[in-house]
């Protein structure tokens, strides 16, 4: 019976499915917390402006290096910068960048993986195999190569962050694709000539959407990690623009003697991939019917 | 006569599999005329259903039409693209309704959506102009206050009430004809009889002719007006529905009679075929009844190539019995005498009497 229920809860959008959707995810403490972490890295990174209490490329040679004090809440850089101020707006860098890459991602992916999965045989194969092909780089060796075509900046961290999750949205994309196809509701609609396009994102996608926002979550956290690690790689985030992984660079140098320089930044990225996982694990938790006595 | 609505000739289909061609049906040739119920019979994997997506040329990738044509007005379905094929006829002229109502329709829409959805597709009508008429079907399928119904979810509906959802869709375009694949097999009794007397109602009601696909006989006499009996691919019988139960003119159909078990006779044993269905991939030669079939007539039920032509008071069989040249016995010609055929057959019966 809690069967049944559940697996309802999956598939409709009915308003009382969705509270009990809810319900059931609220009740994952863990996802919760993950929830409030992300919800107020969101909030920080909205209002970084208003918050910050430095403009984050402003230089004081008066404040170098300082450690955390009221004034600097976490404390100076080498070149008398707000590193609290920097990694607010470094929030917003890297949170732009995660955003665009993975919905690119997703748009990308998830068209190549329905339309593989639904149409199957020849175009499958192609499609598929296209997406092993991008799936064999090691994405930070596919990131290094595409960031030396385009040159180092922001804008190309996005595109590898879009590149390079493609083939992970495909692949979860298309096992959905390949079992709904064979749904009785698909055929009937085929049998009432729907096309194709029509069947794919009106009636697939929609049915598809649980295990496709678990990934989304998920990516998120990579993302993060990705764009921080190609920051701290120098290929990514370009100064003077605030990057968090541009800062762990910078303050590793000094971690012996200014400890705050590297540690905060690198808290700040702990913090949203944290989030997002956890978020991610719940949501997985509470789309799949069989943990429902979990 | 007016033409029939649908026209089936010499259709032949063949799956090809890794090393096998497998010819699923076998030149098949009937009618279904307007209005009428016809209905398909046969045992599991005779090819029945793969008939009924062959004429919305529904298969799957590795079947083929191989042959013959389906003559639906001024198309051949058979020839036709699957673009015009899924803007004129699917949905439009031809719609068909399957086994499991529980899964037919989408679970993330309302119902009234999906229909609107349909009708849109096919017809040139404003969005309330398609509301109305979705409401309208689902009153045509006896779907109580469909105003609220409308905006309910496929979960919300029981299963037979999704099986009338479904039909509510098949037909929310008027379409000239609907392929109901067994379509009360899911259902309890009592809602599989409503299911039937809703075909019947719609097949009365509207100008809509029916092909019933089921292995269940007793679904057939109640609904159908005529019977096509199917076995390993080939279409054996085609008789009108009195026909088929009073006096079956092929053996297997004869055969497939006798192993319904009847109520009121206390036997300890059911009667069954002999022998099993074959194996389609190395069907046997001549008739493919012939290695079960108790009524062997010729050499030629065992090699020939047996025309689905014999004509046999408003039935076609496919069967040598019915072959004066093959059938020494065979006293009747393609237009035998209705009082001396009876008179023939019934003596037995007549003889136990005295």
């Amino acid at each position: 019976m809690a069967t049944e229920i559940e697996t309802q809860q999956t598939t409709g959008r009915d308003e009382s499915q969705l509270r009990q959707f809810a319900e059931s995810f609220l009740e994952n403490k863990l996802a919760v917390f993950g929830l409030f972490l992300i919800l107020s890295i969101g909030v920080i990174t909205l209002f970084a402006p208003q918050i910050a209490p430095y403009e984050p490329r402003t230089q004081n040679y008066d404040a170098i290096l300082e450690g955390p004090s009221a004034e600097h809440l976490f404390g100076t850089d080498n070149l008398g910068r707000d590193i609290f101020s920097r990694v607010l707006y470094g929030y917003q860098t890297v949170m732009t960048i995660t955003l665009g890459g993975v919905m690119m991602a997703f748009v990308l992916g998830t068209s190549i993986g329905l339309t593989a999965g639904y149409r199957g045989g020849w175009t499958d194969q192609a499609m598929m195999r296209a997406v092993d092909v991008l799936m064999a780089f090691p994405s930070l060796i596919l990131a290094l190569a595409l960031i030396s075509a385009l040159g180092p900046s922001k804008w190309g961290v996005l595109l590898v962050l879009g590149v390079a999750y493609t083939p992970i949205f495909a692949r979860v994309a298309r096992s959905e694709a390949v079992s709904l196809r064979e749904e009785q509701f698909v055929k009937s609609l085929e049998v009432r000539g729907a096309s194709q396009s029509r069947i794919v994102f009106r009636h697939i996608l929609p049915n598809a959407v649980g295990p496709l926002i678990v990934t989304i979550t998920l990516q998120f956290a990579f993302g993060i990690l990705t764009t921080a690690t190609l920051s701290f790689l120098g290929v990514g985030v370009q100064p003077p623009d605030p990057s968090l992984g541009r800062m762990l660079t910078e303050g590793k140098d000094y971690l012996a003697t200014a400890w705050w320089y590297s540690i905060f930044p690198g808290l700040a990225i702990m913090i949203p991939v944290i989030g997002f996982n956890t978020i991610g694990d719940g949501l997985r938790d509470t789309f799949d019917p069989r943990q429902v006595n979990r | 006569m007016t033409s029939p609505r649908l026209s089936v000739r010499d259709l032949q289909v063949t799956y090809t599999t890794k090393h096998d061609e497998v010819n699923a049906v076998d030149r098949v040739s009937f009618d279904v005329q307007n209005d009428e119920i016809f209905g398909i019979v046969g045992e599991s994997g005779c090819g029945k259903s793969t008939l009924a997506s062959t004429i919305l040329r529904l298969l799957d990738d590795n079947g083929e039409i191989t042959g013959g044509e389906i003559r639906y007005g001024d198309w051949d379905l058979a020839a036709m693209s699957e673009g015009e094929l899924a803007k004129q006829i699917r949905g439009r002229e031809i719609s068909m309704v399957f086994q499991d109502p529980n899964t037919s329709l989408d679970p993330v829409y309302t119902i009234g959506r999906q229909l609107i959805e349909t009708i849109r597709q096919h017809l040139d009508v404003s969005k309330q102009e398609a509301r109305k008429r979705a409401i309208q079907s689902l009153a045509d399928v006896g779907i109580p206050s469909p105003e609220d119904r409308l905006d309910d979810y496929p979960h919300q509906f029981s299963g037979g009430m999704r099986q009338r959802v479904v039909i509510a869709i098949a037909l929310s375009c008027d379409p000239g004809l609907l392929i109901a694949d067994e379509p009360t097999t899911g259902l309890d009794v009592s809602i599989q009889a409503q299911i039937l007397d809703l075909l019947e109602d719609i097949n009365a009601n509207h100008d809509t002719s029916i092909i019933l696909i089921t292995h269940d006989l007793g679904v057939v006499a109640e609904v159908c007006d005529r019977v096509g009996v199917m076995y390993a691919g080939n279409l054996v019988e085609v008789s009108p529905v009195d026909v088929v139960y009073d006096d079956p003119k092929h053996p297997y159909t004869e055969d497939l009679l006798r192993s319904i078990p009847e109520t009121h006779e206390m036997k300890s044993e059911l009667t069954v075929i002999k022998g099993t269905p074959p194996d389609l991939r190395e069907p046997p030669s001549g008739c493919r009844y012939h290695p079960r079939c108790t009524k062997v007539c010729s050499d030629a039920c065992e090699t020939g190539d047996i025309p689905q032509e014999y004509r046999e008071d408003g039935s076609v069989v496919r069967c040598y019995l019915y072959d004066p040249a093959e059938n020494p016995e065979y006293e009747g010609s393609a237009k035998v005498d209705e009082g001396q055929r009876d008179g023939q057959l019934e003596s037995p019966e007549r003889g136990d009497q005295l």
